[in-house]
């Protein structure tokens, strides 16, 4: 029975939130005499329920909880590089290289005790700054690196390297804690599990597969393909 | 610079627009010297192509003379005179590697767009919409090429910019559709779309051994162009083509189909109009009816190559009939890059005469109309050649 019980998974500041908006559609409600006051008066009351007790039905159907475990987002992809395993190692056993083709990371600078720190510039969060060190490091065979403990923003990344006939095989996994709202992380868990929205490209693992083409671009072609700042007949601007 | 933008259905103009800058390490700048009106740059103009912005700069088919090249660019010197291949490629990814220069991996920038239409990106192609990478085109005074280390080939002296222009597609295009039929000698081939690709599709497949060469079309000047390059013509609108391709090839259908119309065909007997509504209502992006009736006068065991462009969805293509016959389906962007050499020699040596298609040479400043004679096929219109 234990297991029926259902635990806090709203954060205090949204439970304090909840009890406010609870209690003021419960008021307004009140004194209403139309059959939408009863609709809008159970509203009120689960939302005064939800800042009580910090249970909330909507986010345990989601997957949001409370916990670090609960928030952590998950990611998986591979790429085939036409560049040999010791190249590929080489390159991405110099984190600082990582600034070079991502979008998420702005730069990544090595500091004494073989530390790396992460900066990032990312829309909804602003400024993220996070130290994080290489775990694994097997020769042309497999690199991990992870954020130190209670990094502003935890997560960690496994490449394992294959050589094939076609390339270099690479198998990405990455785990992040992202600092947004549970909602947020339980949508994008959520994603990551629904094949059409993979398929529209709305999942974190294929976010993570745009920043393994862009890695194969530089490590192909030398460069990564755009169209930013090129001409054309309206404010200039570019679209890739 | 003055450029070739797009606007909307059917409205493109010439407009002054900011010069082009390298934007990368292997990028070249080009002045235009001679660029071309694609058949496929009428899917534009028609508004069938998605993800088109106001304002792009539309062309494909462009060469000229070098300007500005970056660090990393040694083949090429200010000066330098180049035909500019239509696809972008990277020159070192496996597909480009393996002589697959369309299905680049590097060149499209928008390639998680281009994944959602068609599961897998191509490379980007010059001014031809931002599912192919939204690059600018070549219809301009000056236009940025990148991996220009790989593309652009050097026109000799003595090749003209009339001669050397097609290279950049239509020629190759021709060339590669022919190719595809994988003839050893003797057959009949059938062409449908007598436009410059279907035309170059008939001289191709002669150069390479076909016996003979049947043409289909409907416009009159077009047919008499396929006549002279050796074609039996057929106007769809006078005869049955399945009927006739069956006498000329003793019952059998001909040996392999050359489609070179695309997304657009006219006539379609019943499945016309209703092919034409759908595609007006966005409900299938393309008009098949040469892709059918293909399909239903090849001979059993032939094989159906496809040059004119699809970028979408089309209904009611009897694919029972292709399964049941045991037909070879092969299409795709043409690998531009892997027929520039071979192509131009040919040309120096005279076994190919790529002015034979053009028609209209015209300013740049006269593209808006020369879109619309093209598109209307009117005044002879085969292929027209806009000069900046």
């Amino acid at each position: 029975m234990a297991g029926r019980v259902q635990r806090a998974n709203v954060g205090p500041l949204e439970r304090g939130l909840s009890l406010i908006i609870g209690a003021t559609t419960g008021s307004a409600a009140a004194r209403r005499r139309s059959p939408g006051a009863v609709l809008l008066g159970l509203t009120g009351a689960y939302l005064v329920y939800r800042g009580l007790t910090g249970r909330c039905a909507v986010y345990r159907a989601l997957g949001v909880t409370g916990s670090e475990v609960g928030r952590t987002v998950s990611a998986c992809s591979q790429i085939t590089v036409q560049r040999p395993a010791d190249e590929v190692y080489s390159y991405l056993r110099d984190l600082g290289n990582l600034a070079r083709f991502s979008k998420l990371v702005k730069s990544v600078e090595p500091l004494p005790g073989g530390l790396w720190r992460f900066r990032s510039s990312a829309p909804t969060v602003g400024s993220l700054v996070w130290d994080a060190r290489i775990t694994v490091a097997e020769e042309n065979r497999r690199i991990a690196w992870c954020s130190v403990e209670g990094a502003e923003l935890p997560g960690a990344v496994d490449v394992s390297l294959t050589e094939t006939p076609f390339g270099t095989e690479l198998h990405v996994d990455a785990w992040l804690v992202p600092p947004v709202a549970p909602i947020v992380t339980a949508l994008a868990r959520r994603a990551e599990r629904s094949r059409p929205l993979r398929r529209a490209g709305l999942s974190p693992s294929r976010l993570l597969q745009q920043e393994l083409r862009r890695l194969r671009q530089q490590l192909e072609a030398g460069e990564i393909a755009t169209v930013k700042g090129q001409s054309a007949a309206r404010a200039l601007h570019g679209s890739g | 610079m003055r450029a070739v933008t797009w606007h909307g259905t059917h409205d493109v103009r010439v407009e002054r627009v900011p010069d082009p800058e390298l934007l990368r390490p292997r990028d070249a700048i080009v002045r235009v010297t001679a660029t071309a009106i694609c058949g496929s740059d009428l899917h534009l103009y028609d508004g069938f192509i998605p993800t088109m912005k106001r304002g792009d700069i539309l062309g494909h088919e462009f060469m000229g003379e070098v300007v500005e090249v970056g660090p990393e660019v040694h083949n090429l010197r200010p000066g330098d005179r180049v035909v500019v291949p239509f696809p972008i490629a990277c020159g070192r990814c496996w597909f480009c590697r393996h002589d697959l220069w369309a299905l680049c991996d590097n060149s499209n920038p928008n390639a998680p767009l281009a994944e959602l239409f068609f599961g897998e990106s191509p490379s980007g192609i010059f001014g031809y919409s931002h599912l192919m990478g939204g690059y600018a085109g070549g219809q301009a005074e000056l236009v940025r090429v990148p991996f220009a280390d790989v593309g652009p080939l050097t026109v000799p002296e003595g090749v003209s910019d009339d001669q050397a222009l097609f290279l950049s597609d239509i020629l190759p295009t021709g060339w590669m559709a022919a190719e595809n039929c994988g003839l050893a000698g003797g057959e009949t081939v059938a062409v449908w779309g007598c436009g410059p690709v279907g035309l170059f599709a008939i001289t191709s497949a002669l150069a390479q051994g076909a016996e003979q060469v049947v043409a289909i079309d409907r416009v009159p000047v077009r047919l008499a162009r396929a006549a002279e390059l050796g074609a039996v013509t057929i106007h769809y609108e006078q005869e049955d083509p399945i009927e006739r391709l069956a006498e000329l090839t003793g019952g059998r259908g001909p040996d392999a189909c050359i489609e070179a119309v695309g997304m657009e065909a006219h006539g379609g007997g019943l499945l016309g109009p209703l092919d034409r509504v759908k595609q007006a209502a966005r409900l299938e992006t393309g008009r098949p009816h040469a892709l059918r009736q293909a399909i239903l006068a090849c001979r059993k065991g032939g094989t159906l190559s496809l040059a004119g462009v699809f970028g979408g969805f089309i209904d009611t293509v009897p694919i029972g009939a292709a399964f049941n016959k045991g037909l070879t389906f092969r299409m795709g962007q043409t690998h531009v890059h892997r027929y520039l050499r071979p192509l131009l020699e040919r040309i120096q040596r005279g076994e190919i005469d790529p002015t034979k298609v053009l028609t209209h040479k015209l300013s740049l400043d006269e593209a808006p109309g020369a879109y619309e004679m093209f598109r209307r096929k009117s005044d002879g219109c085969i292929k027209v050649v806009l000069t900046p």
